[in-house]
């Protein structure tokens, strides 16, 4: 752990869910600012931008959905949405406002803190196993230690995650990737990951790589077993 | 279900229907018959008697002559075929023909007639009907008797009789046959109904009866449907007040849940007796989360909801992850070779959890996992878990898969808490793939899950 903790951002209007966080990051060794509505939370990453949101969907005034796109216009920290309705559009939309992960109401605290670090390594600076500062392929060059990709030239901004994923494709260019393995090695959860944030985070890197998101010709399905980046 | 003794009620309509139609031809036939007969015989009377009155006639005339030739006289008379005429003259008797004699006379005609009387009267003669007609002839102290064979008209009624007798056949024939027409055009509707009411009792709330122009029949229809629609939103309510309720507990229980785990991270700042109390907090409310999750999930399984994009799923290595997943210990797999690629339409995580639940219940209360595998079927795939438990009593097999069926069933309550939704949760999954999901005794006791998956991909 760094010297300075780690920020963690609370979005929640349950007043004890907020307080019960708090003591448990706390005693996991974060600084947890809070917020009970999305107008505040706007605020407060204005002032002091958390390392980490944990964001609950459900808020009164402007709801969790439009808040972490208002956030996802400015900054590219990794977004937890906390959901606390189990229907799966929910999830997907919370996704594609542009969360990173999604962790369902009731949660174990454990499983929480295993979630926030897998999202806190996506902080650091991408290492590439044999010290490779550059990789290219298919129109696409990305520079992994500082976290730049250029698309036909073109700079693209990608969220933590979606570099991420790019990255693993990218050195791996035709190896056919089940939804299990990527949320292995990009979300870093083993098996215990909800397959549906691989498929919305897909979506969301061909949107920003991809000449055209109904053909892709970059990151492609293979149908029955996942995807593949075609060099 | 259905009684035996009684009949059906199409049976019952199409008899009922013949034997009104029976008894209906039947009456008119016999009316017409008798009728007709009156009206023939009358005819024939008539026509035989003046017949009768005029030989009679020529006979008076004939033995008033000075030398009366009896025997002449009856040659002379116009008779027709199968007419034979009698004379007594003085006691003595003279006849047209030798079969016809006196002694065929009945006296009930003879003595009246001797005794100045006209009778007419039907007799038998030769063992057919015949006109027998007496004359009295006092002024020439005789009489005339003659006997008209009637055996064409008796042939006539004969006839008669068959063509009616034929005629009331075919008109119950026909009765029965409209009976039968009628009751399967009334009992259509009703035969409708209870094929929709099956369906309802095995859960398809999607059934609704084609709307019945017949204002009578059309009143059946739509009570049914309205009471479908009823049940549907009442079962709806029911799942939607389980979702709603478990979905208010969440909250509660996350700031319990985090609270707990701040607790657990400084149980050494606990007294023992503190500690002990913390994990009997932890496990419960861990088990209340478990229960709140499983309300969820089932009562998700109970939405109508929007559907879920079903994709291929490779059923053997879902499997192996699950079972690679969870800590079931040794467990042998059997996968059939042939079924390595096999696919089944779904969705993966339903098939997931309705398999883990499988396996945790079998550990749970089955003693232990025996032995998962992957059997072909016609058309479907069979996943297989069997246990090393006591097996289910044939009384369960059917209420197992019902929610929270644990504490009326005759099998041991687990102590290690389960929440009464694990296996109704696989049958509600199982079952939104169109498959289903079985338990039996297997060989060696202990007992043996089947869920079947209808495949889609290569066999």
């Amino acid at each position: 752990m760094d010297a300075v903790p780690d920020s963690v951002l609370v979005v929640d209007d349950d007043d004890r869910i907020r307080a019960s966080l708090r003591l448990a990051l706390e005693d996991n060794g974060y600084r947890v600012i809070d917020a009970a509505d999305a107008e505040s939370a706007l605020e407060l990453i204005a002032r002091d931008v958390p390392d980490i949101v944990l964001l609950d969907l459900m808020l009164p005034g402007i709801d969790g959905f439009e808040c972490c796109r208002r956030i996802r216009r400015e900054h590219d920290m990794p977004i937890l949405v906390v959901s606390a309705r189990a229907d799966s559009h929910d999830v997907v939309a919370g996704l594609e406002a542009g969360a990173d992960d999604y962790i369902r109401k009731p949660f174990d605290m454990p499983e929480l803190t295993a979630r926030i670090r897998a999202l806190r390594r996506r902080l650091q600076p991408a290492a590439v196993a044999d010290g490779t500062t550059e990789l290219q392929g298919a129109g696409v060059w990305v520079a992994p230690e500082r976290g730049e990709v250029r698309v036909d030239g073109e700079p693209v901004h990608l969220t933590k995650t979606e570099f991420r994923l790019l990255l693993e494709f990218m050195q791996h260019p035709g190896r056919v990737y089940t939804r299990e393995v990527l949320l292995d090695r990009v979300w870093e959860y083993g098996y215990f990951g909800d397959p549906r944030i691989v498929d919305v985070h897909i979506g969301r890197l061909r949107a920003k790589i991809e000449a055209d998101t109904a053909n892709p010709t970059r990151v492609v399905t293979v149908r029955g077993f996942g995807y593949k980046f075609d060099a | 279900m259905r009684r035996p003794l009684r009949l059906r009620l199409s049976v019952r309509l199409a008899v009922t229907f013949g034997v009104g139609a029976l008894l209906v031809s039947a009456l008119l036939a016999s009316s017409a018959y008798l009728l007709s007969r009156r009206y023939l015989a009358q005819e024939q009377e008539h026509a035989t008697l003046r017949q009768a009155y005029f030989n009679a006639a020529v006979v008076r005339t004939g033995m008033q002559a000075q030398t009366p030739d009896v025997p002449g006289l009856l040659d002379l008379l116009p008779s027709g075929i199968g007419t034979n005429a009698l004379i007594e003259q003085s006691g003595r008797w003279y006849s047209t023909s030798l079969t016809v004699s006196r002694d065929g006379l009945p006296l009930s005609v003879k003595r009246p007639v001797l005794n100045g009387a006209v009778v007419q009267a039907w007799i038998r003669s030769n063992g057919a009907p015949a006109l027998l007609e007496g004359i009295p002839l006092p002024s020439v102290d005789g009489a005339y008797f003659q006997i008209t064979d009637e055996a064409a008209l008796a042939r006539t009624l004969s006839v008669l009789r068959a063509v009616l007798a034929a005629a009331a056949g075919a008109a119950s024939l026909a009765g029965a046959l409209v009976g039968w027409w009628a009751s399967r055009r009334l009992t259509a509707p009703l035969r409708s109904v209870a094929a929709a009411a099956e369906r309802i009792a095995v859960g398809d709330f999607q059934t609704s009866l084609p709307p019945e122009a017949d204002a009578e029949l059309g009143g059946l229809v739509d009570s049914f449907n309205t009471m479908v629609e009823a049940l549907k939103e009442r079962i709806e309510r029911d799942a939607r007040f389980a979702g709603d309720v478990s979905h208010e507990l969440r909250s509660p229980l996350t700031t319990l849940s985090t609270a707990l785990s701040v607790l657990q991270g400084r149980r050494n700042e606990l007294s023992p007796r503190g500690a002990d109390a913390l994990d009997l907090l932890s496990g419960e409310v861990l088990r209340f989360q478990r229960l709140v999750e499983d309300l969820l999930e089932i009562s998700r399984a109970d939405e109508p909801g929007a559907p879920v994009d079903r994709e291929p799923i490779r059923i053997c290595e879902l499997v192996l992850q699950v079972l690679a997943e969870g800590q079931y210990g040794e467990v042998t797999t059997d996968i059939d070779s042939r079924l390595l690629d096999a696919t089944v339409d779904g969705d993966k995580r339903r098939l997931e959890q309705a398999l883990r639940n499988l396996l945790d219940n079998a550990q749970r209360h089955g003693g232990g996992i025996v032995r998962v595998a992957v059997e072909p079927q016609e058309g479907a795939v069979a996943l297989v878990v069997d246990d090393m438990g006591p097996g289910v009593p044939p009384a369960d097999v059917d209420r197992i898969f019902d929610r929270f069926a644990r504490g009326r069933l005759s099998r041991r309550r687990g102590s290690q808490g389960g929440t009464g939704l694990g296996l109704a949760i696989v049958r509600e999954h199982v079952r939104w793939h169109g498959g289903h999901v079985t338990v039996r005794s297997r060989p060696g006791g202990g007992a043996r899950f089947i869920i079947e998956l209808p495949a889609s991909g290569a066999e």
